[in-house]
């Protein structure tokens, strides 16, 4: 077998060689994710202002003027999606990083250390993990209220169990490999094998982590907004507007199907490229037993 | 087991002539396979001929990236995706096969030629019953379903073949079998479509060496009984000699010699198959000098234009770097890729017989009045499985290693070698008995206390995995220094010198550990274990993972460090040849007990017990120990049938419950 070590791992490294450079979808999912980012910073009123109504151009469908058409109350649609990038982006990247930076600290925590710090965190993840997420953000949020930040808060806490079981799925894997007995027979602290080794080589997955995290919040953002439960009624905000434009839909199919088909490509593509910075950023497989 | 079996004997003249007379089996000419990269294509064979008789017995010997296991892949056709066979012939039966649809192809495998895999832990499906794989190639070659109990029948017959004799075993999972009975049943579903050609990929190389020479032994009477055609893939040229005909040397995706065994193994006629005879380890005698082929095994593209071993030969001369040598007939039935090898012949065979006439290195004197550095007194280890289970691993261990002294723990897996080593090193904690650990000033320590992380460190056997994939070196030996509390500066200096005594130039530092190959690994996992100044270092089968040419040189730097700085050593090992070369005292543990110790001379030329007989004996030896030995190819004989009757041993059984 130990030849086969060798052998594998020659193996491996030369496979990794493909993954190097990212399929075409990938390359895709990369430009419209640096697309959307790219309005959402410089771009937000590139198409005007997402508010200024025209009660003469009311529904209109799509035309040289207004590429998407307008809206129930005259609003241009592509002004209101671009504006609604905003909402869009920062929601998500607050429920993602906040998964990412609790799921890392508790997640190796416990799988590292184990025992009752191992025990306390996952029957509180598991007791978690019974409750439906997003059923407690729209009970949460009808009930005290709170819109958008309120979601988002409540959508964080309901996040994080998951990606701590990966966590510390992934750092019981690394935990009996030579490399960390080896420092710990050196004497090196818990606290920097956790920090200084452990977490390097559980990276890509709190990266893939990541990127499903900000997906599902963006879904379930956008969710939420759909049932009047998000964002202010008259801001622009994608599922907002998928609900509100679904009257006219026969008008101008193009105010509530584009925001709704934005979602989904968003979505798509920031998973596109997780799974491929995953793979990419991934140790390359080491031997088996 | 239904007919004796004979002791060892390589190809006889007769035997040639018939496997002669009876014409190809298979015939690969100028095989290409490249692998598909973003840079373009890269060689992982450059123009392999490999021609196998009829009932021809096939060694294709190479170290880890010569490219061996893709030939057998690409003679199969199971090459993974985006490696590609580019150019060249495979003629399997009169067949060409290369021209062939991916579904004509799939239909000679499992039938007309089969592949044995290394691994019996992977190869064969969990979920089924070891009857049913056999079944499986049954109906395979058959074409039609077999009812039931002819095929529970059939399968109890195959079974027997391959000596399981228990009917009982069609019925058992995989899991409830030991490594040999498992690549016993793989054997048997590899053999249950009736092959004429068998390929085997290191079948043997996962096993407990015991188990080993069984499985060998076996594969060459099965192959001799059925007349089939067998191609044996190792690393191991030992291996080789002692079940093939005719032996194919690979190195960096090219055949560098070809020729009967005997003859590779007396008159190697290149430079590399030279050098590997040579820095192989024996068994039987204590080397003053451990060779070495020194530099890694390069890749197949980066000498595509020139003599694939130019990089290490020491013959090497501008015209092997001129262009790429071909591979040509230099004696009856030989063939050398070396184009010195006139100029050269008389200068090897000089050194290989001033290495077998090399006398012994002195027998290792350990010096009773030194104080001892660590003693294990009536150590048990129990471990719990999964709650309930108990497996007692170690059970009742008592020696004693002295300063400067390099102590062998001898046995097979589930022998407790390796608990042993780990509660010495602080990694486990004994359950029953203590183990003390004496500093320079004489005071008492246990395993695991903070001052005993200075006294003893530990070597893992797999380097791949000893060191963090994203440090770099430098920063890897730092780290214990900074911990200990020296400075920034002070550190960078000590690393470069740990790299100076592990044989590392210092620019080493800054290399990731997916730049080092094995052996350099390994040797940076040894500096890092030095970095805490260590008295003692436990070394947990630290060659095994590593190609023959470079075993020897790690071996060289464990005597090194031993030499000069005074460490002691502790080597867990199963390799024989390894104790031989680096142990001055050996314990030989079996099942949790040690069975036999002693200075390593008297305990491997004069064994008491026997257990330590059989390990002896299972050494795939060179002819002339054997004979040296008389008494020994009965041993060995014996032990087969020994081992055959009680494969399923307790620590085995365990898992039955």
């Amino acid at each position: 077998m130990a030849v086969a070590t060798v052998a594998e791992a020659r193996g491996s490294r030369l496979s990794r060689g493909f993954r190097r450079r990212p399929p075409f979808s990938v390359i895709l999912g990369f430009v419209f994710f640096a697309a959307i980012l790219f309005v959402f910073m410089f771009g937000r009123t590139l198409a005007g202002s997402p508010y200024a109504q025209s009660l003469r151009e009311v529904s209109k469908p799509p035309s040289a003027k207004h590429w998407l058409g307008t809206d129930g109350l005259g609003r241009d649609v592509v002004a209101r999606i671009l504006a609604g990038t905003g909402t869009a982006i920062i929601g998500p990247l607050l429920i993602a990083a906040s998964g990412l930076m609790v799921s890392s600290l508790l997640g190796i925590a416990a799988g590292y250390i184990g025992g009752w710090t191992d025990t306390i965190i996952m029957r509180w993840v598991d007791f978690m993990l019974a409750l439906p997420g997003l059923l407690v953000a729209i009970v949460v949020v009808s009930v005290l209220g709170g819109g958008y930040a309120m979601a988002i808060v409540v959508l964080s806490v309901f996040n994080v169990q998951g990606d701590i079981r990966i966590v510390r799925g992934a750092t019981l894997e690394q935990r009996p490999l030579p490399y960390i007995e080896a420092l710990r027979s050196l004497g090196v602290k818990r606290r920097k094998i956790m920090f200084r080794h452990i977490f390097p080589n559980v990276a890509p997955i709190l990266v893939a982590n990541f990127a499903i995290d900000f997906a599902l919040a963006l879904v379930a953002l956008a969710g939420l907004s759909f049932l009047g439960l998000g964002s202010q009624p008259d801001s622009p905000e994608w599922g907002a507007m998928l609900a509100a434009n679904q009257d006219i839909l026969f008008v101008n199919a193009a105010a509530s199907l584009a925001p709704g088909l934005v979602i989904i490509l968003l979505a798509v593509s920031v998973n596109l490229v997780g799974d491929w910075l995953y793979d990419r950023y991934s140790a390359p497989e080491r031997s088996g037993r | 087991m239904t007919s004796e079996i004979e002791p060892i004997e390589p190809a006889s003249a007769a035997r040639l002539a018939a496997i002669e007379a009876a014409g190809a089996m298979l015939d690969v000419r100028d095989l290409v396979v490249s692998s598909h990269s973003p840079a373009g294509l890269a060689n992982i064979l450059s123009g392999v001929d490999l021609y196998v008789g009829r009932g021809e017995t096939v060694a294709i010997v190479g170290e880890s990236g010569s490219g061996k296991s893709m030939l057998a892949k690409s003679i199969v056709g199971l090459l993974p995706a985006g490696v590609d066979a580019l150019s060249g012939t495979i003629a399997f039966d009169g067949t060409e096969l290369s021209g062939l649809s991916p579904k004509a192809r799939a239909r000679y495998r499992g039938g007309k030629m089969t592949l044995l895999f290394q691994d019996p832990f992977t190869s064969l499906n969990p979920l089924l019953h070891c009857g049913k794989h056999i079944v499986e190639g049954l109906q395979l070659q058959r074409g039609k379903r077999l009812t039931r109990a002819a095929g529970r029948d059939a399968a109890i017959t195959r079974l027997a073949e391959v000596g399981i004799d228990d009917p009982t075993v069609v019925d058992r999972y995989p899991f409830q079998l030991s490594g040999g009975m498992r690549q016993r049943v793989a054997l048997a579903a590899a053999l249950a479509g009736d092959p004429e050609l068998l390929i085997a990929d290191e079948p043997s190389t996962a096993l407990d060496v015991t188990t080993q020479a069984e499985i060998l032994e076996l594969l060459r009477r099965t192959q001799e009984a059925r007349g089939m055609s067998l191609v044996l893939i190792t690393h191991d040229l030992r291996v080789a000699f002692s079940v093939c005909d005719r032996i194919y040397v690979l190195y960096a995706g090219s055949v560098l010699e070809v020729g009967k065994g005997r003859d590779v193994q007396t008159s190697p006629l290149h430079p590399y198959t030279h050098g590997l005879l040579l820095s192989e380890p024996t068994a039987h005698r204590r080397q003053v000098e451990l060779r070495s082929i020194e530099g890694t095994v390069p890749r197949p593209d980066s000498v595509k234009t020139e003599c694939p071993f130019a990089t290490r030969c020491q013959w090497v001369e501008p015209q092997c770097r001129a262009g790429r040598p071909a591979l040509l007939p230099v004696a009856l039935d030989r063939q050398s890729r070396c184009i010195r090898l006139d100029d050269i012949a008389p200068e090897m065979a000089a050194e290989r017989s001033a290495f077998t006439l090399e006398p012994d290195a002195a027998p290792p004197m350990p010096e009773q009045s030194v104080a001892e550095i660590a003693r294990v007194i009536d150590v048990h280890k129990t471990f719990m499985v999964s709650g309930r289970r108990q497996v007692r691993a170690l059970r009742g261990v008592t020696l004693a290693i002295r300063r400067g002294e390099s102590v062998g723990l001898v046995g097979e897996s589930g022998s407790g070698k390796t608990t042993l080593g780990r509660c010495i090193a602080g990694l486990e904690t004994v359950t029953g008995g203590r183990i003390e650990l004496q500093d320079g000033a004489g005071a008492l320590i246990a395993p695991g206390e903070h001052a005993a992380r200075r006294l003893v460190q530990i070597v893992f056997q797999d380097p791949y995995s000893s060191l963090d994939p994203r440090q770099r070196v430098g920063a890897a030996l730092a780290e214990p220094l900074r911990q200990m509390g020296m400075d920034k500066s002070t550190a960078r200096r000590k690393v470069a010198q740990l790299l100076h005594t592990v044989g590392l130039p210092e620019q080493y530092a800054r290399r990731r550990p997916d730049a080092l190959s094995g052996g350099e690994r390994q040797r940076i996992a040894i500096a890092r274990a030095l970095t805490v100044e260590p008295q003692l270092l436990v070394c947990d089968e630290p060659v095994s993972a590593l190609d023959v040419s470079v075993q020897a040189q790690i071996l060289r730097l464990f005597r090194n460090l031993r030499d000069e700085l005074g460490l002691s050593l502790l080597f867990i090992t199963h390799d024989l040849a390894v104790v031989r070369q680096v142990v001055d005292t050996v314990h030989i543990l079996y099942q949790g007990e040690v069975v036999e110790s002693g200075p390593v001379d008297e305990v491997m030329d004069r064994p008491q017990h026997e257990y330590t007989r059989r390990l002896i004996a299972s050494i795939p030896s060179e002819e002339h120990d054997m004979t040296a030995r008389p008494g020994l190819v009965e041993a060995a004989t014996s032990v087969v049938h020994d081992i055959i009757k009680d494969d399923t041993r307790p620590a085995d059984l365990e898992g039955l419950r």
